[in-house]
């Protein structure tokens, strides 16, 4: 089910009237029902590998708990932790795999006798496996207290606003609020969540949508564009992928809200950053704070010499890139990343800048950006030969400024809802969040801007548009 | 506390909607203003242009761009014409089309249509729904052909349409430019033919676009037969004759890529009576059509290449 179809609209407001009308102890039932009901609305059969880990890392976190010794516990971390990353490497590292060894074949001369596997990826499996990785993590480090209750530990897992692509929640911020599930009606909440799904119904729905048209149409063509054709059609990609991800984590925060759950933010206008350190500390937080908390620390962070946490980087983000999908244009991605990540390290780059001029914020935006962007290249483009054939074209000097348009009306429907998006996003949402501008604004501010959103969702949105593309990690 | 505050958000809601339908019920209006007046371009601009000011041809030229920009009706020595074509356009949008010409009592007797032996392949086995429709939005309701097609694209889709204002979603844009440029020069549509302007850059470009066939299996999409079928039999019910042609491509076609679609077009051509030369499979006759100068990319020609590509066509159809 789409956040972005009539379908999710009318299960939203059935799911929202039915858990305030419920009393708050029967409500972890209907959610439960629900999120199911949402994930098989994908495909049935992969609720079974869901509930399949919900059971294993039930069981695994009270055993944990329970377990007089420290090997014990880390024999059962380590039940939760493969059960968890062999379904994850299964369903989405096998192939790719299994093509390496098949290239390796060739050219070795042999043939290769393992079967390629023919089967869809079971949708937002690598979040709900992070999700429940921390989980068994957090109660292995005695952060939290497991969770007797299946019920409501399923729920945690499944909890449908943001089952299939985050944020990805921890056990010790959404846990306890689904525990409690006794919220009440609040006039604010409702409000402030409404507000932001329909932000990130904007932002999907006209933003993003609209720069795929644009996108699709250029890296289709790979290296048969000019110059600036390629590097617009990537600087296009990244406010795509941007508002399409982005997008879908205001509607997630958003339904949550409205029921009176919090999210964590998972993206904060990160083409503001002015370094690549920054720009992780506003995309995908969620994701990059996981990785931070579970892998860069347990490599030993920065905290074992220069040349340990420039490693720690790499190793951090390479693995983030494979979390991303099983090809090497992600690893190329993640290493791309890395390499900024360690290098600002090295050169001592601040995160926080002294206050500079305008221009100078300005500059250093755009060399970030621009520096993302050639990351986005191997994210966007299919195949490693379709990068290198956008990055050539990017750097053939030959007739580079003939900038090709395609269809005039998509562009510059897709030009003015992008310069809206960039209005939008520097003048009320830079320096406030949905909740502060709710609760700053004045009421006629509050409700003209949304009439306002609806307006332009109902004019310019792309009704038939992609599914979000994080579903397909 | 509970009651008070449902009734708080249900009257905010309530508010908020009203508001909503009061705001598009008025840009419906300015909006439907504007692109009535429009005489110029893909929304709406070319169809008025051909409902209000064109005088009815004896042969309507109806498909995308590569019939748009490449068939120049002046061409024609013995018939007038107009090419009413659409760049990007399918076979659902041209059906959606000659209903609505006929519904305006505005479709001569005899058209010539572009097939495009694309529309026909794909790569999904999945049911393909046309698209192309949604160009002509703004006759949702009015009429039948139209309106079925844009409700078959979703459950929901007679839903979003109570909004008077979605009629004109995606083109906002494009309507006040059009509607600025009918200021402008309200002829400029002319005979609905527009040549693509000769540039240095067009061999160059014909060589960069050449087309790369897909790796992965094809399928024949019965959908689109769907549409074709449904459009020659409109025409038989209201005495339209249909003559059919495919323009020529630059780079060599490859048939394998074509054959269930090629094989299919032939037979219902022939079982239908109708003339159809595809020039993808057929070279023309003048060798220029083969030099990359004459094309801006290499399955568009420019206006040099449009010149002699219509004067072969007006002389193989007889027009």
């Amino acid at each position: 089910m789409l956040f972005n179809s009539i379908v999710f609209l009318i299960f939203f407001i059935t799911v929202t009237i039915g858990y305030y009308a419920l009393a708050p102890r029967f409500r972890w039932i209907l959610l439960l029902v629900a999120s199911s009901y949402f994930y098989m609305y994908f495909y049935p059969p992969y609720l079974l590998i869901l509930l399949f880990l919900i059971l294993v890392d039930y069981f695994a976190a009270i055993v944990i708990d329970n377990a007089g010794t420290e090997k014990k516990k880390k024999i059962w971390l380590t039940i939760s932790l493969i059960a968890n990353i062999g379904i994850l490497a299964f369903f989405k590292y096998y192939n790719f795999l299994n093509e390496n060894v098949e290239e390796l074949c060739i050219s070795l001369g042999w043939s290769n006798p393992i079967p390629a596997l023919t089967i869809l990826l079971p949708i937002g499996l690598s979040f709900h496996t992070f999700q429940s990785m921390s989980y068994t993590i957090e109660v292995y480090r005695g952060n939290i207290k497991p969770e007797r209750h299946l019920g409501i530990y399923a729920l945690f897992v499944m909890f449908y606003p943001q089952l299939v692509a985050g944020p990805i929640e921890r056990g010790t911020t959404l846990l306890p609020q689904l525990k409690k599930n006794d919220n009440k009606l609040e006039y604010d909440n409702v409000m402030i969540g409404l507000s932001q799904m329909l932000y990130g119904l904007f932002k999907k729905v006209v933003v993003a949508d609209s720069l795929a048209m644009y996108v699709n149409s250029i890296y289709s063509y790979g290296n048969f564009n000019t110059g600036f054709t390629a590097l617009f059609a990537t600087w296009m990609f990244a406010f795509q992928i941007y508002c399409d991800f982005s997008g879908y984590s205001d509607i997630a925060i958003g339904a949550g809200r409205v029921m009176g759950y919090r999210m964590m933010t998972n993206f904060s206008i990160p083409y503001f950053s002015k370094s690549v350190t920054e720009f992780w500390r506003r995309w995908h937080i969620s994701l990059s704070t996981w990785l931070r908390d579970y892998l860069y620390f347990s490599l030993g962070g920065n905290r074992k010499g220069k040349w340990r946490t420039y490693l720690n980087n790499m190793l951090t983000m390479l693995l983030g890139g494979l979390w991303h999908g099983a090809s090497w244009n992600f690893v190329i991605w993640g290493g791309l990343n890395g390499v900024y990540l360690a290098g600002e390290k090295m050169f001592n780059v601040k995160v926080k800048k002294p206050i500079l001029p305008f221009w100078k914020k300005a500059g250093y935006a755009f060399l970030t950006f621009n520096l993302i962007c050639l990351t986005w290249v191997f994210f966007r483009a299919h195949t490693f030969e379709g990068a290198v054939g956008i990055l050539s074209s990017i750097f053939n000097p030959v007739d580079w400024l003939n900038l090709r348009i395609q269809d005039t009306s998509i562009f510059f429907n897709m030009i003015s809802m992008l310069a809206l998006l960039l209005v939008f996003d520097y003048f009320i949402f830079r320096k406030k969040n949905a909740e502060t501008f709710y609760r700053t604004s004045s009421r006629l501010q509050f409700s003209s801007f949304h009439l306002l959103l609806l307006i332009i969702i109902l004019l310019f949105g792309v009704s038939e548009g992609d599914q979000f593309i994080y579903f397909q990690f | 506390m509970v009651m008070a505050t449902v009734k708080k958000i249900l009257l905010v809601i309530a508010a908020f909607l009203l508001g909503t339908l009061i705001l598009d019920r008025v840009l419906n209006l300015v909006l439907e203003s504007f692109y009535e007046q429009c005489l110029v371009g893909q929304t709406g601009g070319k169809i008025n242009y051909y409902l209000k000011k064109a005088k009815q041809p004896d042969v309507l030229i109806m498909g995308d761009s590569r019939a748009y920009y490449m068939l120049n009706p002046d061409s024609f020595k013995g018939k007038s014409g107009f090419n009413i074509s659409h760049a990007g356009m399918d076979q659902c949008f041209q059906n959606g089309l000659m209903s609505i010409l006929i519904h305006q009592k505005k479709m001569p007797a005899h058209v010539l249509l572009h097939i495009e032996p694309d529309f026909f392949m794909t790569s999904s086995q999945d049911k393909i729904i046309s698209k192309g429709i949604q160009q002509l939005k703004f006759y949702y309701g009015t009429d039948p052909v139209v309106t079925e097609f844009l409700d078959e694209l979703g459950p929901f889709e007679s839903l979003k349409y109570q909004f008077k204002s979605y009629r004109f979603n995606g083109r906002v844009i494009n309507t006040a430019l059009n509607y600025f440029s009918t200021k402008v020069n309200p002829e400029a549509t002319g005979n609905g033919f527009i040549p693509r302007p000769v540039t240095k850059l067009d061999s160059l470009h014909t060589e960069f676009t050449a087309r790369n066939y897909p790796d992965g299996p094809m399928y024949f999409n019965t959908s689109a037969t769907r549409y074709l079928l449904q459009f020659i039999r409109i025409a038989k019910e209201n005495n339209i004759q249909v003559e059919c042609f495919t323009s020529p491509v630059y780079y060599k076609r490859n048939i394998d890529f074509y054959k269930p679609a090629c094989e299919y077009l032939d037979s219902l051509f022939s079982a239908n009576q109708i003339k159809y030369i595809d020039y993808g499979r057929t070279n023309t006759s003048d060798a220029r059509i083969r030099d990359p100068h004459f094309w801006e990319d290499s399955e568009h020609l420019n206006g040099a290449g449009a010149a002699i590509f219509s004067r072969q066509v007006a002389s193989d159809f007889g027009y």
